[in-house]
Order: structure tokens, then sequence, then C-alpha cells
């Protein structure tokens, strides 16, 4: 068990077996005997097509979300810890202290690089075509998505051989912290990593000179790396650099995709269709991320405009949602699969040259990646001040500073190569603003007006102040002539706030007829009631006043019992004290008619446990309880036991007598006042 | 009637039984609040009010330069102004001056309850019901892409600095201030109402759950490197100063070279990594170095850096010398 709060990090958890079939043999040899050997197939299961969706606890980034991710390596949470290593992926031997090699890897592909089948196929075609992976009977699922790749796609971006093991980790976290692992049971989790940050491309807008960036859209895909890992490149072959390269993507198959159909488009002349627009293929948010390279290529290929119809091309069927509208009863999950899948359906075969593999794809999702600077760097870019503060601190590199490269918090004077700012309204340091007015007259003035957040904190009027009925109690004029039109205009806006709602105008007006005069008799009753706690005159002022002096006694007593109506009995009375006369083992030992000396003796040589064992219990008198004896104990303590209900039963005072008595029986005048309205013929 | 035997001490009986009866009649039993003079449904919509639900943002701020994009502005909370606000609202109904001084009369009783009220508009799950005179409200209005983008912000006020502290303290203690209302205006504006003055404040990224990553250097959004900032595996701290630039694999976008990054890794003093297998860095030890944890800023007052006095943070065109100089040439001609 971990700590609270924290998690352990673990390199590997290895099955014991892989999955796979295996063959149980037991034998018994007996001597003289000969018994048959039992032989039992086992067939250890596990995921190998689809990832089952209860298996998998979060991804980073999640689903369609659209951010900057550029500093995070997306991951995928497993539940089961052995899950990555439960079966054997093939490959080059890994040497004798090397880590087991995972058959998973998180696969990060940008739009264009690849194409996911856009409908499951069966799973033997899951594999690059001429591969078949070993047992083709061990699928768990009978048809799957698959990633189509490149040759070079693979190269440039999947992990290498060496890099699997270190993408693939367990974390052991404390169940107790639910934001780590909500809905897992044992607190360990397997992790899958990408080996790619998904970024965005900053370029430069064109109009202003300003750096701008374009979003990228993602797809993740945990792969089934079976029987493929050669394919996989190694350290040995990639050259590596300190920054990475600004493109997109490695290759985008989109606009081979294009060409290829555009020219037999045009072959057959259907190839001008009316619009520019990739819709079909992009998803949405992610048409500008392909725009510039694609319309040069479109260019270059002298068809353009022939999107439409190469989206028809691609893609035979409708667009995902366009079908999921129309049929109304597509799946909800799978339609939203398509939709996310949808820069990725590109039919890739027919005009690929290089060699493609499939992987089998157990999981998959896409995100957007943006670059508009992570949490940090927006949040110490921030412009900080106290309202009415035009251009506060700024926490970055000062021009005008003595260290320009050092990063300090300094004024957020303007960039001379910015447009102009807007020119700062007339603001006093009260936090008042000169805002255009209009004035009763028809005049143009200005007037002050300061909203409910200030610069300095500001006193309280008293709550005995007077309260304003219409706004224009509330307008001030200040010395310079203007107006100061703050708390009148506070006034109309929660006037028409409190209007705009009719359930609070009626709930005012009604509590208005209602509850005005109550809370009038209330302050009166206070008053009275202040001046002479118990001596009200209840007949002079009416019923009601005689009820609200009651139940201002009753406050009153219930405040302070003691003084009222005396100190409480405590909880629990002290016991009786127990004299015990002499050292507690003798009066122990004479209690139960033992002899002290010789159990002493015992005790010296068998010590005192083994010594009270064998001694004899001694039985008092030795005689038994006769009937009698029985009987006159009964009855003492059911006398005792009466003595005590009556004693503990609640008494009340007799009215007409005074006297004390129980008062189950005898009715009083309460009970009379009580029963009064019940009885048929009114006593009058 | 006529009633035989009815001394004070059953008259006092009666009169109790009868109280119960008013206290019902007299006050409103909410539920959730207990006995007030004013309905539950007008307190709490003055409250809300006072919490300035509803109010057009233009009356919040009333220039846009005040609020320039990509900014945080804190502020005092007007009590004057929201008390105007729950006048304007009280006025709703009052034909007659008989109505004007009832409601006059009961000023200071509806103001004391909307005071109460304000705590318990926003409760969160688990928090203790905070009760209290109204005291001061600050809080603070971001208008920034922090807010569009990382939906779910921790805001967290505290009366001292504990910066130190990992630890989340519930909202009842009296060291951190309840906030009363945290709003979201536009998708890209949050306004956040403390009960007090902060001392230090507290944003922090959403805790979408452990990640794992590189950092920019020094935060430009559009730089093309990343660097790492290492710890000792064998610990877990971090190792102050250290970094290694994070390699990629040339011409392919964003893919890290595993190998090489860990090489570094293996390189760096301190790290205390590898040796468990054959290689040089461990998964687990990978998955300690890659790990990021959620941003946190701290506001604070900026009384407390003595380079950076208060004047630099407010500068308003008209200084109140200027304002006092301007209104006695009007009053003492």
């Amino acid at each position: 068990m971990v700590a609270l709060g924290t998690f352990v990090l673990h390199s590997f958890v290895k099955p014991p077996v892989t999955a796979g079939s295996y063959q149980l043999h037991g034998t018994q040899p007996i001597a003289g005997i000969t018994v048959g050997e039992h032989v039992a197939d086992v067939i250890v299961s596990s995921p190998r097509y689809v990832m089952p969706p209860d298996q998998i606890l979060s991804t980073f980034p999640p689903a369609m979300a659209e951010g900057d991710f550029g500093g995070r390596l997306p991951q995928i949470v497993l539940k089961r810890r052995t899950l990555p290593w439960e079966r054997d992926p093939g490959g080059p031997p890994p040497g004798t202290n090397d880590p087991p090699r995972p058959w998973l890897a998180l696969v990060v592909i940008a739009e264009g690089e690849g194409a996911l089948s856009p409908d499951p196929v069966p799973v033997a075609e899951c594999v690059t075509p001429g591969e078949a992976l070993p047992h083709p009977e061990d699928a768990d699922s009978p048809a799957g998505y698959y990633l189509t790749v490149t040759e070079t796609v693979v190269k440039k971006v999947f992990p290498t051989v060496e890099d699997l093991p270190l993408l693939v980790h367990v974390r052991e976290v404390d169940i107790r912290d639910t934001e780590l692992a909500n809905g897992d049971d044992d607190g360990w989790l397997a992790v899958v990593l990408a080996n790619r940050l998904p970024i965005a491309v900053p370029t430069t807008d064109p109009a202003t000179g300003q750096p701008v960036s374009v979003p990228v859209r993602y797809l993740a895909c945990l792969l089934n790396l079976e029987g493929q890992v050669d394919v996989l490149p190694t350290d040995a072959d990639l050259a590596t650099d300190d920054t990475f390269h600004l493109v997109a993507a490695v290759q985008d198959l989109r606009l081979a995709a294009r060409s290829a159909a555009s020219t037999d488009l045009v072959v057959m002349g259907t190839g001008h269709a009316a619009t520019v627009t990739n819709a079909p293929l992009a998803a949405p948010g992610a048409g500008a991320a392909i725009g510039q390279s694609e319309a040069a290529v479109a260019a270059g290929a002298a068809t353009p405009g022939s999107n439409a119809a190469v989206a028809a091309w691609a893609s035979p069927k409708a667009s995902p949602s366009a079908k999921a509208t129309a049929t109304q009863a597509v799946d909800a999950g799978v339609a939203v699969r398509k939709e996310m899948a949808g820069g990725w359906a590109i039919d890739v075969s027919p005009f690929v040259l290089e060699k493609t593999y499939r992987f089998p794809v157990l999981a998959h999702w896409s995100f957007t990646a943006t670059n508009e600077g992570d949490f940090r760097s927006i949040v110490q870019a921030l412009d900080v001040g106290l309202l009415g503060t035009q251009y506060g601190t700024v926490f970055s590199a000062d021009p005008n500073g003595p260290d320009p490269a050092q990063k300090v918090e300094h004024v957020n004077l303007p960039d001379p190569k910015a447009p102009p700012r807007p020119d700062p309204p007339e603001l006093a340091e009260t936090g008042h603003l000169a805002l255009p007015q209009t004035s009763r007259r028809g005049d143009a003035a200005t007037a002050w007006y300061r909203g409910p957040f200030g610069p300095l904190p500001t006193d309280r009027d008293p709550p005995d102040s007077p309260l304003a009925h219409v706004s224009d109690q509330l307008r001030t004029l200040t010395p310079d002539g203007r107006e100061d039109v703050s708390l009148a205009a506070a006034f109309e806006i929660g006037r028409l706030l409190g209007l705009s709602q009719p359930a609070l105008v009626s709930a005012l007006v009604q509590w208005r007829s209602e509850q005005f005069g109550a809370a009038r008799a209330h302050t009166i009753a206070d008053v009275l009631t202040q001046a002479s706690p118990f001596t009200p005159d209840v007949t002079r002022q009416g019923r009601d006043l005689g009820r609200l002096v009651g139940m201002q006694m009753m406050n009153l007593a219930g405040q302070t019992p003691e003084t009222v109506v005396g100190p409480g009995r405590p909880i629990a009375d002290p016991g009786r004290p127990i004299g015990l006369e002499g050292p507690l083992d003798q009066v122990v030992a004479a209690g139960l008619g033992l002899d002290l000396g010789q159990l002493q003796e015992q005790a010296r040589i068998r010590g005192m446990v083994a010594a009270l064992a064998g001694t004899d219990v001694v039985v008092a008198g030795g005689q038994r309880i006769d009937q009698a004896t029985l009987v006159g104990m009964r009855t003492t303590l059911d006398d005792e036991v009466n003595r005590v209900a009556t004693a503990a039963q609640p008494r009340r005072v007799d009215p007409g007598t005074g006297e004390a008595g129980a008062a189950a029986d005898i009715p009083d005048a309460l009970d009379e006042l009580l029963d009064a309205p019940h009885r048929e013929e009114p006593e009058r | 009637m006529i009633m035989t035997g009815f001394d004070a001490k059953v008259a006092l009986d009666v009169q109790l039984r009868a109280a119960k009866v008013v206290v019902t009649d007299l006050t409103e039993t909410d539920p959730d609040d207990g006995a007030h003079v004013v309905p539950g449904v007008i307190r709490r919509a003055l409250a809300g009010l006072r919490l300035l639900s509803g109010v057009p943002f233009s009356y919040l701020v009333p220039d846009s330069s005040l609020l320039p994009p990509e900014s945080v502005r804190f502020f005092y909370l007007n009590r004057n102004w929201t008390d105007a606000l729950v006048q304007g609202a009280l006025s709703i109904g009052t034909f007659t001056s008989a109505e004007r001084i009832q409601l006059e009369a009961l000023r200071e009783i509806i103001r004391a309850e909307a005071d109460e009220t304000e705590r318990t508009i926003r409760q969160p799950g688990g928090e203790e019901r905070l009760a209290g005179p109204g005291g001061a409200i600050s809080g603070f209005v971001i208008r920034s892409k922090l807010v569009s983008g990382w939906p779910g912000l921790h805001v967290r006020a505290y009366r001292t600095d504990r910066q130190q502290d990992a630890e989340i303290i519930p909202e009842s203690d009296p060291d951190r201030l309840k906030v009363l209302r945290m709003e979201r205006l536009a998708p890209a504006v949050l306004l956040v109402l403390f009960d007090g003055v902060p001392a230090v404040v507290h944003v922090e990224e959403p805790r979408q759950g452990i990640q794992f990553g590189a950092l920019r250097p020094d935060a430009e959004p559009l730089s093309t490197s990343r660097e790492l900032p290492l710890r000792d595996a064998s610990t877990g701290a971090d190792l102050p100063g250290q970094q290694v630039p994070v390699p990629f694999r040339r011409d392919s976008a964003g893919v890290i070279h595993m190998r090489k990054l860990r090489d570094r890794i293996a390189e760096a003093p301190g790290t205390n990594v590898g040796g468990h297998t054959g290689m040089s860095v461990d998964a687990n030890e990978f998955a300690l170095e890659m790990l990021r944890f959620p941003f946190r800023q701290v506001f604070g007052d900026p009384a407390n850096e003595p380079s950076q006095p208060l004047v630099d943070v407010f500068r308003p065109k008209v200084s109140f010398a200027t304002l006092e100089a301007r209104f006695r040439a009007v009053i003492q001609p």
C-alpha cells in the first residue's frame, strides 16, 4: 500500500505466462499401478485486436480536445498492470538483462500521415498483407481497425525497437486519491506513452508579419506490434537534432491521394468541381492546418477545386456525420469514432509507391494541437494590476531594464512596434471614470461613474443610513460640477434586474402585504419583553401579543435554563465507593475462598497461571437454593423495580389541590381545554 | 366560557404551545437556512444581486481599457454600490408612503440577513456552512486565453501566505478565504469574489491527472526546442538548475529521439538512474524524469516587493491631489 497522496513507478510487471494455448500435463506416479496422464488444454487470453473499454482508464490529451499539448507526451492508462506484456511481440532477441518488450505502442500521427480503416475489417486483414500473426485462432474479436502507414512514416514517427520498453511503465497509486484512479480497483495501472510531442506549426501571418500558429490534428493509436517489430526503426539509423522540424506532417498522403485521384478524374473528364473545400476530408478546425501546403500542390496538379470529388473518391460512403443524421439509427459511439477518424480516412493502396504497413489498432482517439502557449507561459505573461489600471505589470524581459535577457516583473510599457493603444479615459485615483453623458436637458456632458469594483477599499455606510426609494436620491454632484451617477446607476440596474424576474416581484409584493404586519408585531414584542420579560399584561394587548410574550419567555428560559429553571442534574451519579481492606490478592483470594498461602507457594514453583489451573474451584455452601428462597428473592426484586419506576415517572401538579400526583388518570384544566372542541355540547 | 382552576402555570403552558405556532407564522423557516424575517426567495435573490449576478458587464468594468486582453485585475468590492443595487430591487412595488415607511423600518434586518445569505449562495460539497456579519469583499476579474483554454481552473485565496504547504486546506480554514462567487462571464472572462482581502491568490492548472512531457525554454510559445528539468531518481527530488535539451529525430515533427534523451539523462550528474536492467534508464525512471505537475501561479501583494511600489501598479490619470486642487478651486473661489 502506498502512502496517501503518493505513487510508485515500476518499470514493468511481467506476467508468468503470455497469452496463447497451453497444455497442462499431470502425472501421478504410484508404485505398482499405472495411472493415465492427465492432459488439459489451457487458453490464456488477452486483448489482441480490440481494447475492451473497461480496460482504458484515461487518455491524455482527452479525445476531441483542443489545446496546447506541445510540451506533453500523449498517453493512455490501462487498468491491468500486466496488459502490455501479455503477448510476445517477437523481433530481435533482447539482451539477457534487458527488460521485457511490450507488444503495445502508442503512436501519434498527424493528419495525412496514415490511414485508419473506416470500418472494422476481419482481423486477418489487419496486418500487413503477406504477414500472418501466429495462432490466428487467438482473436478476441472477429473484426478490428487497422492503421496503414508508409515506410517513411514508420521510420520517422514510430518508436524504435529499443524505445518500446522505455515508453511503458506501471504506476501504483494510492486508491484513496480518486483524482488518479477513479474506478480502478487495486491502484495498479499500466501507462503507455507516445514518443511524439503533438506540436502545432508556427508560421508567419503574411498580413501582419506576426507569428501565428496553425492547429494540427493528431490521431493517437494504440497499436499491436506482434510479428512486426522488425519493421520498426532502430536507434542506429536515426539522426538527431536539438530542435524539431517544423512541419505539420512528415508525409501527407492526402496530397498524393489528391493528385492521383485528380489525374484520374481529369482523364475521365469529371474533375472540375465547383468549390474548393476539404470539409469531408479534414475535420472542423483543421482546414487551416493543411490549407497552405495543399494549395501549392493542387495548383501544381492544375486541377484546383476537385476536392469534393476527391472526398467522394477517397471515402465512397457519405461523411460519418451525414450518415448518422440520415439513418438516425447509427450507434452514437460508432458515429463519434468515425468523426474522430475523419482526417485519416484515406484509401492509400492505389497510389502510394513505397511499401506500406498495416498495424492492428486496439484503440484510437484524435485531438487538435494548437500553439497558444502553455499554461505557464500564458499565466506569467498576464498583465497584472488593480482594477482601474490601464496597463499594469507583466512578468517578462524588460527592454528598459538593466538586463534585457532577465525576466522580471515590470511595467507593461507599450511596444513601439505594436499598433497604438487606445487612449485611457479620464480616470480618477478613486476609481471613478469620466463617461460621456447626455443630461436630462439633452446637453452632452461627462459624468463620473465607478462600478462595484474599485482599486481602493471603501467604507460601507452604517446600517441605519437612509434607504433610497428612487434612483435620483442617489445622484450626487461633485464639486467640479459633474454628476456622480455610480450609485444611481446601481439602483436602476438593481431595480431592472429585480423586475426581470416575475417570481421575485410577486414574492416581494406578497411579503409586503402579509409579513410586514407580523414583523412589526415582532418588533413591538421585542421592545416590550426586553423592558420586563416576566410581567406581561396578557389581557390588554390582545391574543397575539400574549403568544409573543410566551414565545419570548420560552426563548429566554431556553437561553439560560440554569438561572430560570435551576441547575441541571448530572448525567451520572458517582457510584458507591468500594472498601478494600488489605492487599488486593488477599481480598480476592478470601472472596473466592482460596488458600492464598498455598497458592503463592505453588506459584513460586509452577507460576501463577499453572497454580490457579491446578486449584479446585471452591463451591459456596454446597447446597441448592430452595423454592421458597427463590420466590422471596423474586418478590424483593419486583418491589425494587416498581419503586425505581415510580420514582422515575414524571409527576405533575394537580391544579385543583396543588398536590403532586401521577398525571396519568386525573384530567386537569389543560386536558379539559384541549378536549373542549371535541365535545358535542360545548359548556357555556 | 368559565374556566376553573386556571392558574398562572397553566396559562404559561398554553402560551408556550401557542408560541410555537406563532414562530412559524412570523418567521419563514427555511429547511436549509433556519428562521429569518425575509422570505428565502427574496433573500437569495438579494444576496445574488449582492454578488452581482446578472449585472451587465459594462456596469462592472465600464471601459475596455480597464481590462485589456490577457490581463488580470484585482479589486475591492464597493459595498455601497451593491447596497444601492439591493435598494433598487427592494423598491419594486412600493407605491404608497406607508409601504416605504415599512420598508425603511425593516432595512437593517434585510441588510443583515442578506449579508448572512451571501455566504450560502456558493457552497461546495463537503464544506462547512460559514456564517457571520458581512465584511469586506475583494476579488479579481481575469480576461485571458487561460479561462477558455483551461476550463476548471483552481482558484484559492489565503489570508496568510502559505505557499510552502503542498496541502490543500478547506475553505472553512481560518487561513483561507471563502470564494463567494466564481463564474465565467464570457468564454474568456472569469470573475471571482472572495470573502475578505487575501494576501496571496493561487491560480492552478486543472488537475486532469498526471502528465508527462518537457518544458518550453523561457516560456516561448513558438520555440522549436524543449528542455527537460531533471530529478534524482532515487529520491524523486528535483535537481534545481539541472536540465537537458530534448533531442528530436531529424526531419520528424516533434518525435523525440528516446535513445539520445536517455543517454543525456544518464550522463547528467545526480540523477542516479539505471543499473537495474540492461538499459541506461529504466522505464520507471524515465517516467519520473518526464513527470510534469500542474503549474500554480501565485499572485501576491505588490507591496511585498520593495522594487515594485503600488504607484507603479495603479496609475490613474487624475490623482487625489489634482482632484482636491480642482475641487478647492470650485468651492473656494
